[in-house]
């Protein structure tokens, strides 16, 4: 998805569309949840309001213009910056909420590259060909991150669950 | 665990972000000190209040209450006017000067020669 121009139409669709990806981003950045939602509303409105540059790459400018607004947020507030306990940016019918859990810690785990290879490439529905070209880099490395990011999150989920088991 | 990276792809892809309230595209500009400058505003309403009840109570005409503070200073003014006065006359009249001295202690120190001066009461008793 490429567009020239931010409008607010476009705006509110991105918004619909991938909002609550982008406030899970902000969650696994280490905001807490109403912090993200904040941070996603902030970018859109400054968007809207024609504060920030209109990318060719709508995506994962919006997922960077989010974490650099969830690092300086975590910055200011650096005492209310731990998520709270049990504070769930994902919801899911069929498993527990330690399962979430332990995905969102997995997520918050991961490298910053990684982690947005896997919200661009899993929640936000883009190939790894997309990525590449949005991000600016080599098909291979964002295959490869997107393989060790892969890996890493099978571990932690495994142990995760091991230990929950034991 | 789902041992295949497609298989782990498609279990990730069952956790749905949790969804995200309404974009607002006009917010209320939020002023943080709103509420202490209304109890401020309050206050000083309130006082202003009281004062202009207790001056209307009492009678005073606006500004009443600086006059007699206006008659002390215009006293102390005077009497430092007079200093100056007396030090000038001192310097350049020495005899009109001691006149001077003269007229001023009859003010200032007790009348001992009128009929009812304090020397002859205290002669009577």
């Amino acid at each position: 998805m490429k567009v020239s121009k931010f409008t607010p139409e476009s705006l509110k669709a991105l918004y619909e569309k991938h909002g609550a990806a982008l406030a899970a981003y902000g969650c696994c950045c280490g905001l807490d949840f109403g912090s993200a939602e904040d941070v996603v509303q902030q970018v859109f409105l400054k968007l809207l309001q024609g504060n920030l540059n209109a990318a060719q790459t709508p995506i994962p400018y919006l997922y960077r213009a989010v974490r650099n607004a969830s690092f300086n947020q975590r910055r200011d507030r650096r005492r209310e910056a731990e998520m709270p306990e049990g504070e769930f940016c994902f919801t899911h019918a069929m498993v527990d909420q330690a399962e979430i859990l332990s995905l969102q810690n997995a997520l918050e785990e991961l490298p910053e590259e990684q982690r947005e290879t896997v919200f661009l490439r899993v929640w936000s529905g883009m190939t790894l060909q997309e990525i590449a070209g949005a991000t600016e880099s080599p098909l291979n490395t964002v295959a490869s991150r997107y393989r060790y990011a892969l890996e890493k999150l099978r571990e932690r989920l495994k142990k995760r669950s091991e230990k929950t088991k034991e | 665990m789902p041992v295949d990276d497609n298989d782990l792809e498609k279990y990730l892809r069952e956790f749905q972000p949790r969804a995200v309230r309404p974009l607002e595209t006009s917010r209320p500009v939020r002023i943080p000190w709103k509420g202490w400058l209304a109890a401020a505003a309050l206050v000083l309403l309130s006082l202003s209040g009281e004062v202009w009840y207790g001056r209307h109570k009492s009678g005073l005409p606006p500004g009443g209450g600086k006059s007699k503070t206006f008659k002390v200073e215009a006293i102390v003014e005077q009497r430092k006017t007079n200093t100056i006065l007396l030090t000038k006359l001192a310097l350049e009249d020495p005899i009109r000067f001691e006149e001077e001295l003269e007229a001023d202690s009859r003010r200032v120190l007790p009348d001992l020669q009128g009929a009812q001066s304090t020397l002859r009461v205290l002669t009577k008793e």
